[in-house]
Order: structure tokens, then sequence, then C-alpha cells
């Protein structure tokens, strides 16, 4: 059974540059003595198991550790200290281009990235095809992706990232660029992934996105777990706090 | 040092043995997550990386019309410009100094290749690393499938050259067969551990290419190391004159050189020994310093 669990976790970033310790006002981030040096601490202790079916809306300010949580959960990172336990196969959506060469075209990047994704061999014409036809890029589909608007980038990485079956799902703020009738698309195409996907995690800072896709929030503030639960409330709390 | 080694023999149930088998104990339950682990990962997705690689050089071509020839013809106008120019001084007569010439440049096009690509194995894929769930070892290993096919379409001068010079085929060139497997090894544990110590020290990319430039005149590329001085010296103690050496040699039908094999696989154990060791231990702070 699928599940990922975060056992006292903490990421310290390591400093480039001389920085006063304590908090920083308007971003989420915490600076930190370790020893002789300053430290951008992104997450301090993390305590949070995910079991299958859970669907996880992650909120916070920028800096407060949300795309570090997501890297955490998908093996990309390991914490300095404590430790994250992942069961199951992980596909990411961090970023709409996945690697990809803007000068070359949708269909070969679509192979690239079907390679960095490890998805069999048998199924890249299968992936390529499915991926073409639900980012609606058709004859574009040879055109360079540099000649692509953002928002048909974004459906192409996105089409990508979930064209194949997975385990735990960890998407990114990738909804912003697209139109309405793509967040449509990728909310169906989604809903028909959670179904055999087991675990979803979205960093967002849209409560609409994060009420549609996902069951239960989390709130990181300055790297820890601030909240954890119903939705609208970390929602309601999250607005309040963001307006003071 | 000889004390802990006499009490580790004299003593094989003492706290030593102990401490050292409960380390390999934590080893095997922590082995999915070790370098080694990693390196196992990547050599399993060969397709990920050659193909990786072979985008690498094309794309980096993407926009000459001529494309992936230029190095090609780069390594053509070096060895036209030392052989037409300076050859008859430095060739002392040899007949065969124009396979001597273009094997040395090609074996060093390939080392030079391997360092300058090698410390950008892992900056160049940040964005990658960063986003998508990776063996990292496949950085290195695509790294090297890059500069080898750039490399090895130069092997066509070194036919030409063995044809002009009337070196016909013989038993000894299956030396070579030896000598390029040693040449990835190197090659890819280079690119890693020289990766890992561009992330964390910057200065090194902008050091390899003079670097390259000191190691091109003090390597016996186009010059013969022959009796004293200095270019003896810089023969014996340079191992990158000794990686042309063991390919060299066979090809022009010389002795094989046993010495510079030892060089040689004693340099890759020494390179191999430093880099995974790195690898194993600051992998994710690499990630954490990107």
């Amino acid at each position: 059974m699928p599940n990922l669990i975060f056992d006292k976790a903490s990421v310290f970033y390591p400093s480039h540059a001389p920085i006063a310790a304590g908090e920083q006002r308007g971003i989420g981030a915490r600076i930190i003595k370790r020893g002789h040096r300053h430290s951008i601490a992104s997450l301090d202790k993390i305590n949070l198991t995910l079991k299958s079916g859970d669907r996880v809306g992650i909120i916070g300010q920028n800096g407060s550790g949300k795309s570090t949580l997501l890297r955490l959960g998908s093996g990309i990172l390991r914490p300095n200290e404590g430790d994250v336990i992942i069961n199951g196969r992980v596909a990411t959506l961090f970023t709409t281009t996945i690697g990809m060469n803007m000068d070359a075209s949708a269909i070969k990047n679509i192979r690239d990235a079907a390679d960095l994704m490890s998805i069999p061999r048998k199924l890249i014409n299968d992936t390529l095809a499915d991926v073409i036809d639900f980012s609606e890029i058709g004859a574009f589909a040879n055109q360079p992706m540099r000649t692509y608007s953002s928002g048909m980038r974004a459906r192409v990485g996105f089409g990508l990232a979930t064209s194949f079956d997975t385990d735990i799902l960890l998407i990114d703020e990738v909804f912003g660029t697209g139109d309405m009738q793509f967040y449509k698309k990728a909310r169906k195409r989604l809903e028909d992934k959670i179904g055999q996907a087991s675990i979803l995690m979205l960093a967002s800072h849209s409560d609409r996105i994060i009420s549609t896709f996902c069951e239960k929030a989390l709130w990181l503030h300055q790297g820890k777990i601030r909240d954890f639960g119903s939705i609208d409330s970390i929602c309601k709390d999250y607005r309040k706090f963001m307006s003071t | 040092m000889t004390y802990l080694v006499l009490r580790m023999l004299l003593l094989p149930f003492s706290r030593v043995w102990l401490f050292i088998l409960m380390k390999l104990v934590a080893m095997i339950q922590t082995y999915h997550r070790s370098g080694i682990a990693d390196v196992v990962a990547s050599l399993k997705l060969p397709r990920l990386w050659l193909r990786l690689g072979v985008r690498d050089l094309v794309n980096d071509h993407a926009r000459a019309s001529l494309g992936i020839l230029w190095p090609l013809i780069g390594a053509l106008a070096w060895i036209v410009i030392i052989y037409f120019f300076i050859g008859n001084s430095l060739g002392e007569g040899n007949p065969s100094y124009l396979a001597y010439l273009t094997i040395g440049i090609v074996v060093y096009n390939f080392a030079s290749g391997v360092l300058v690509n090698g410390v950008n194995s892992f900056m160049r894929y940040r964005n990658l690393i960063l986003n998508v769930p990776n063996p990292l070892f496949i950085y290195p290993l695509r790294t090297l499938t890059k500069v080898t096919v750039s490399t090895g379409l130069q092997i066509l001068f070194v036919i030409a050259a063995l044809y002009i010079c009337k070196s016909p085929p013989q038993l000894s060139w299956i030396w070579v067969l030896l000598a390029l497997p040693l040449y990835f090894l190197t090659g890819t544990l280079l690119a890693l551990g020289m990766g890992l110590a561009g992330v964390f020290f910057g200065d090194l990319r902008f050091m390899m290419q003079p670097i390259m430039r000191m190691l091109m005149f003090t390597t016996p590329i186009f010059w013969y190391s022959k009796g004293e001085g200095i270019r003896m010296l810089a023969t014996v103690y340079n191992p990158l004159s000794h990686y042309i050496a063991i390919v060299r040699e066979p090809l022009l039908g010389n002795s094989f050189p046993y010495l510079s094999l030892w060089v040689v696989i004693g340099c890759t154990i020494v390179i191999g020994v430093i880099s995974l060791t790195l690898f194993h231990v600051a992998r994710y702070s690499m990630i954490r310093h990107f």
C-alpha cells in the first residue's frame, strides 16, 4: 500500500551570503545558526503521514517550504535531519518544462521527457498520442516549443506528468498559466488519475485550486506545519493571516 | 595504523570487529540510499543517458548548419596546422609522426571534453535534477556519452593517419580494446568527481580551460619524450601521457607500455575512490547547494 511518511524531517539550505538570524518578515523563511554558519531552515521537524487516498493541498507564504516539502516527498532531496519514507511510484509536476529544449518540437520533447520519467518504451507512442490529444496542440506538435504560449507549455507538461499511472503525484504551482478550459480539463484528468494514484500533494497559493483537487489542507509557515485538516477552516485562517 | 591493524587481526571478537559489523549491517539496511545504489540504478537506464547524451551533443550544435561536424573540423584543423607548420621540427623525420600526432590529439580531445564538460555535469542539469526524481549518476554518464560520441567520430582521423603512415593492422592493436574501457571508466568517474566539485567551487569551471591548454603543451602529444630534462619529467609525472601511451604505442606497433598501464589503473582506482566517496557523502548537499 503506497504511503509517504515524513518523520521529523528538517531541511537546511546553506546561506550563500552573510545574513542575520531570525524571522524574515514578508517571506516564510527563517534563518538559524547551525554551528558557525547561518542556514535557511526550510523545513523544521515535519511529522506527516499520508496514506492511500489522501489528497493534500499545501498553502503558505513564499519561502515557507512548500516546494522543499514536495522535493522531499519525491526523493529528489533528503532531509538533513529526520527521515522520509516513500513507498510507491512517484510522479512530479514541478515545472511545465521538464528539461525541455525550446528549440525542439513537442513530439521530441515528449519522447525525451518520457525517457526521463522512466515511461516504459512500449508505452511511449501511446503517451505521445495521449499528451498531444490532451494538450490540444494539434498541428503545433511539430513546431519548436519556443513558439508556444506558456499555457500551451503547461498543457504539454501537465499532460505528460499525468500520462501514466502513479502511486504518488506531487504538483507544485503549475495551474496558474492555464486558461479556464485547461483548468476544467486538468481537473477531469486529475480526478481520473486520482482514482489510480493513491496520494496527491499539491502546492498552490489558490484556495480555489486547493479546494477543487484536495480534501485536506496543510498550512506551512516558516518551515513548520501551522495547521493540517479541513480545507475551509485552514484557508479561512490563512487568508486572515495574510490580510494582517 | 599498525596498532589498529594488529589489534584487528589479534582480537577477532573485539569491539573493532563489532563496530565494522554494525557498520556493514547499517550499510546493507540503508543500501537503497547509498551512492552505490544510485550508480546501479543509473546503469540500469542506459537508453536514458545514451539518448540524452547524444541529444545534448546535437542540441549544442543545433543552430550550426554543419552541426556535430564542428568538433571534427576543429580536431582536423589542429592536426593539419601542427603537422604542416611545426611537424618538421618536432616529428624528427619519423615516418609515423602523423599517426603519433593524430592519436595524441584525439585522446587529448577526449580528456579535455571530459574535464571541461565534467565540471558542469550537475550544474548544467540543475533544473532537471530539482524537478524530476531520477538517479543522479545518469548525469555524468550523460556527459560521458556526449564526449564519447563527439570524440569517437575523430577515430576516423586515426584510421586515416594510420593508413597514410602505412601502419598495417597488427596483433598489438588488441591492447586498445583494454584501454578503451579504462578510458570510459576514468571518464565517467572524473565527470562525477569534477561535477560535484564544480557545484561547490564555482571557480573550477573557469580553471579547466587554462589547465587543458597547459596540458596540451606539457603532454607528449605533438612532441617526442626522449632522454632527460623537463620533457621527460612531464612525461613520467603527467597521468595523461600514460593514458595516451596505452593506446598510441600498440597502434604504432611499438612494445606495450606496461608501466603506463599500471599508472592508468592506479589513477582510475584513485579517481574512482575519491569520486564515489564524494558522491556518496555530498550528493544531497549538492542539491541543497544549487
